[in-house]
């Protein structure tokens, strides 16, 4: 067998070169048909045909090849020209057609996508965004034009109410923000008893303790300063408005007159019950001046018998309020020495240490 | 030229712009239609002359027919021979000319 007939060889190379070939002159269509069977695109198709007239009306399948490509459902349509001329206008015609379709296709499609999209909104919740309302009264009378900011500037702007709700406020805060494993701690073990459960508890030994007595000797021989009018009284003295100068002027006159119970009590304000908040809401130090003064560590025994009271209080440790304890060591600094009744106070002091 | 009767071994293959191409005769005949025009019982005037007379073939083109006659005389007893390089522009005109020559 030898090579193959030169036809075969030039009709390869010319299937080989297809792509290059925009011309194809005078050529029979079936010795061109391999080369037309691979074009391309339906534009080079129909130069082709405008060159070389004698392909026209030939080609037929390849058109219908195209249209078979590029049109969708095209044997629904009408794709056959009676003129065999007007395949490239056919061809055109319904290409255009299956464009259309498909923008309108797509302009549906993107509608429905819309749709979906909008019910998908509506749906989402939204995170209403902080109102800004209009400033308060406060805030407009505090505008400061020079700094264009409004409200108050720091503390001291605050006014008491303002101040007292910040601080609840703080409060508030510093409990929240108390760390995760810290907060079991908060109950804590209970320190000193209830101030009801001891005064309970003193009423009760009162009224049993009261025959026994070794324990009433003691309160008796303690040296009070006899200054320090009928006990009973004492507590009384806790309130905010006692003045320190009034009850000194009032001791000396009663020393001067020899009888002192009258000159402290009548200096003396009356009592209130609610004074201990009173005290610390005013000036907490003038009282506790006072109340060291004074010196009444039992004072908040109220009114059982002065004497038993006193044992009770020498007993038991000085836990029931911790401004009291704290405000004993003071009183003793602060007692006024000159009158002859210290000596005999700080006896009482330092008895807890030898009781 | 064929004297006594006995024709030359070689022929001539003229192109269309006068170019002109002596061949062997055996390789010419590969193609039919040159084998037709020479052939005595024909008696056309190229089996006398045994000049051929190709006045669709360009010179350039009949250039590589010719090559191709000998290629193909060349590889007469061989299989699965490789195609011939063909110029791209030159191919559809070969192709015509193949077609043309029965080749």
């Amino acid at each position: 067998m030898p090579a193959d007939s030169l036809f075969d060889m030039a009709r390869r190379a010319c299937g080989r070169y297809s792509a290059r070939i925009t011309d194809i002159g005078d050529l029979d269509y079936d010795l061109v048909r391999p080369v037309l069977l691979k074009i391309e695109s339906p534009e080079k198709l129909h130069q082709l045909e405008q060159a070389s007239p004698q392909i026209i009306g030939k080609d037929a399948e390849l058109w219908m090849n195209f249209i078979k490509r590029d049109i969708p459902d095209w044997h629904l349509k009408p794709h056959e020209p009676k003129d065999p001329k007007k395949w490239y206008k056919v061809y055109c015609k319904l290409k255009e057609e299956a464009r259309l379709d498909s923008t309108a296709d797509e302009a549906m499609l993107k509608a429905a996508l819309a749709n979906i999209k909008n019910e998908k909104e509506q749906n989402v919740t939204e995170i209403a965004s902080r109102v800004n309302y209009a400033p308060s009264r406060r805030s407009r009378m505090q505008y400061n034009s020079v700094s264009g900011r409004a409200g108050s500037k720091g503390a001291n702007k605050m006014t008491l109410m303002e101040k007292i709700r910040k601080e609840a406020r703080d409060a508030k805060a510093s409990r929240m923000n108390r760390p995760m494993h810290e907060l079991p701690k908060r109950a804590t073990a209970v320190a000193k008893p209830p101030q009801q459960f001891v005064e309970e508890l003193k009423q009760k030994a009162a009224t049993t303790v009261s025959h026994t007595p070794t324990r009433r000797v003691v309160p008796v021989q303690t040296p009070r300063p006899p200054l320090h009018a009928p006990r009973p009284k004492r507590p009384e003295i806790e309130s905010s408005s006692y003045d320190l100068m009034k009850d000194r002027e009032a001791r000396l006159r009663a020393l001067k007159n020899g009888n002192p119970a009258p000159g402290s009590t009548g200096s003396m304000p009356q009592p209130t019950a609610i004074s201990p908040p009173m005290t610390q809401t005013e000036s907490p130090s003038q009282d506790r001046l006072t109340l060291d003064f004074l010196e009444d560590p039992e004072k908040e025994d109220g009114e059982p018998p002065r004497k038993l009271l006193r044992l009770d209080v020498s007993d038991r440790p000085r836990s029931a309020s911790p401004m009291k304890v704290n405000a004993q060591p003071q009183m003793l600094k602060r007692k006024p020495p000159p009158s002859p009744f210290m000596a005999s106070s700080r006896k009482m002091v330092k008895r807890p240490g030898i009781f | 030229m064929a004297v006594n009767g006995t024709p030359s071994p070689f022929v001539t293959l003229v192109s269309s712009d006068g170019f002109e191409f002596h061949v062997r005769r055996s390789a010419a005949c590969v193609s039919a239609t040159i084998r037709r025009m020479l052939d005595m019982q024909n008696n056309f005037s190229e089996a006398q002359t045994g000049i051929c007379h190709l006045e669709n073939i360009s010179g350039i083109v009949l250039e590589k027919v010719v090559e191709y006659f000998y290629y193909n005389e060349k590889h007469r007893n061989s299989e699965g021979v490789p195609d011939m390089d063909f110029p791209s522009e030159l191919c559809l005109e070969l192709l015509m000319a193949a077609d043309y020559l029965i080749t």
